[in-house]
């Protein structure tokens, strides 16, 4: 049972509004060409989260907390600055998402809704306990299936879908095609993603029992999350890119259900938008609520009560609504979604490597630490995470305009 | 890959392109705005979207039409590609009035 509950959380969880307009602008321009970057990206996000969840099992601790003690603060400081920039970049783009739903469902327009959907967010985590909060947005988020469905229901070429499996050079505008790919990256291992795993963890009080189904959740989970993203990449390669439509708006991604379920899939796709949204943006919002506590060694959990963690909850209202603010002045919530998975791909060595160095740490995860296979994955993460450093800055001015 | 992927990246800092190619490239959205509004259309007359979500379409293609007609009036391109382009986008503008027109 608790298996089941991990794996629909995970694959409930994994769908945001990152994956919603980088696979719709993916498989829009270069229908299924792009897949290869979420499989790459999904394999990391399987080693990072059974990482982050083992080491919150055996250890009890969460990433920060371990990473300031073991370290030092300074040495997780920059980390740490770079992680609230994220958190409150992706938080924005995820308030936009909820905003954006509403206004598919309404016809208002986005900013109306900005100030309404920082209140309803932040009531939720006012009012909710961690598990509730973790299986109500996941156990809804299960609607954002009906990507998978309508790309089964579309008959799309297998070998060509296959062939999208395999890296490729781009056959038009490469600029925008690793752009692209880079943005499709930072949106799978988004950087909150594993820290806020560990927290979780540590919030359920998982022991070392917990391994084995850490290690179930994040292989099944993860992969059937991977398995909406690519469904969303080909839905849009089916039903945008014949007729020359490239996402630059959320209008145009929201045509994307309307082939197969017509009625129904203009109001799945805004449920799915709006669920998925509402469920990053309280994991957001929380994870930077953890980071901060942990780093300043305050009292922190979800399941107390605001008045015994008084500044882990003052973090997350600041936060929402900071982040409210940006749609309230009328950003463009999809340019701004781009921009920052093109950022969370660039902070990824910055976030993962301190937590690479702990979890090779025999003194502290004993039989528990790396062994051959994570390590030679840990390598390659990083390797992966300096490139994407190196290359997702130019290619956000190259590509992302 | 890396140094694939530095290459391209370099390579497109250096290109120049010439003011016809520049103004094809910023003329592209037009063409997707086109093409989604013709999509917009057919779904509304199937009753697949509301006339809501119709109105703010056209309204975000016209905001993208608008920043076009500024492009190619500022472009030094050829004046045989800016009339070319000219005449696309009046189209392109008529058939999102037409729909508009349409609409409840």
């Amino acid at each position: 049972m608790q298996l089941a509950l991990g794996i629909l959380t995970a694959v409930g969880g994994f769908f945001d509004v990152g994956n919603i307009a980088t696979c719709a602008q993916a498989g829009a321009s270069f229908r299924f060409q792009l897949i290869w970057p979420l499989i790459l990206a999904t394999i990391v996000v399987i080693f990072l989260v059974e990482m982050s969840g083992r080491f919150a099992a055996v250890t009890k601790k969460a990433l920060p907390d371990a990473i300031r003690e073991h370290f030092g603060f300074m040495f997780w400081f920059i980390p740490f600055i770079v992680l609230t920039i994220v958190h409150l970049l992706v938080l924005a783009a995820e308030l936009g998402g909820i905003c954006f739903a509403l206004h598919l469902v309404t016809g208002l327009p986005i900013q109306v809704w900005a100030l309404l959907v920082a209140i309803l967010v932040w009531l939720f985590l006012w009012r909710s306990t961690f598990s509730a909060i973790e299986n109500s947005t996941s156990l809804l988020g299960l609607v954002t299936l009906c990507f998978v469905v309508a790309a089964i229901w579309l008959h799309p070429p297998a070998h060509e879908v296959i062939r999208g499996a395999l890296p490729s050079m781009p056959s038009h505008d490469p600029a925008k095609y690793w752009f692209i790919a880079v943005s499709l990256i930072g949106a799978v291992i988004a950087p909150y993603l594993f820290y806020f795993y560990s927290s979780g963890a540590v919030e359920d009080e998982w022991d070392a029992t917990y391994i084995p189904i850490n290690r179930a959740v994040a292989v099944i989970g993860m992969g059937f999350g991977s398995v909406i993203s690519i469904g969303a990449v080909v839905v849009a390669g089916l039903v945008l890119a014949p007729r020359g439509i490239a996402v630059n708006d959320y209008h145009q991604a929201a045509l994307m259900l309307t082939e197969v379920f017509p009625f129904w899939g203009y109001v799945l796709f805004a449920v799915s938008m709006g669920i998925a949204c509402l469920g990053a943006a309280v994991e957001v919002a929380l994870s930077m609520s953890y980071s901060f506590a942990q780093t300043f060694g305050w009292n922190w959990g979800e399941d107390l009560d605001p008045t015994e963690d008084a500044r882990f909850s003052l973090v997350y209202t600041i936060a929402i609504f900071l982040a409210a603010v940006v749609t309230l002045v009328g950003v463009d919530p999809l340019k701004l979604t781009i921009i920052t998975m093109a950022i969370n791909a660039f902070v990824i060595p910055f976030i993962t490597i301190p937590f690479l160095l702990l979890m090779n740490d025999r003194k502290l995860l004993r039989d528990a630490s790396n062994g051959l296979v994570s390590n030679f994955a840990t390598v390659l993460i990083v390797i992966l995470g300096l490139v994407l450093a190196v290359v997702s800055i130019p290619l956000t001015f190259l590509g992302g305009s | 890959m890396f140094r694939r992927l530095l290459a391209v990246a370099l390579l497109a800092a250096c290109s120049r392109q010439t003011p016809d190619e520049q103004l094809k490239k910023n003329f592209e959205p037009v063409k997707s705005w086109a093409a989604t509004i013709q999509l917009t259309g057919e779904r509304w007359h199937r009753n697949s979207v509301p006339a809501a979500f119709v109105r703010a379409t056209i309204a975000a293609a016209e905001k993208e039409y608008e920043s076009a007609a500024q492009s190619i009036d500022q472009s030094s391109a050829g004046k045989d590609l800016r009339d070319q382009l000219k005449r696309e986008l009046d189209a392109d503008r008529t058939a999102a009035q037409r729909l508009k027109g349409e609409l409840p």
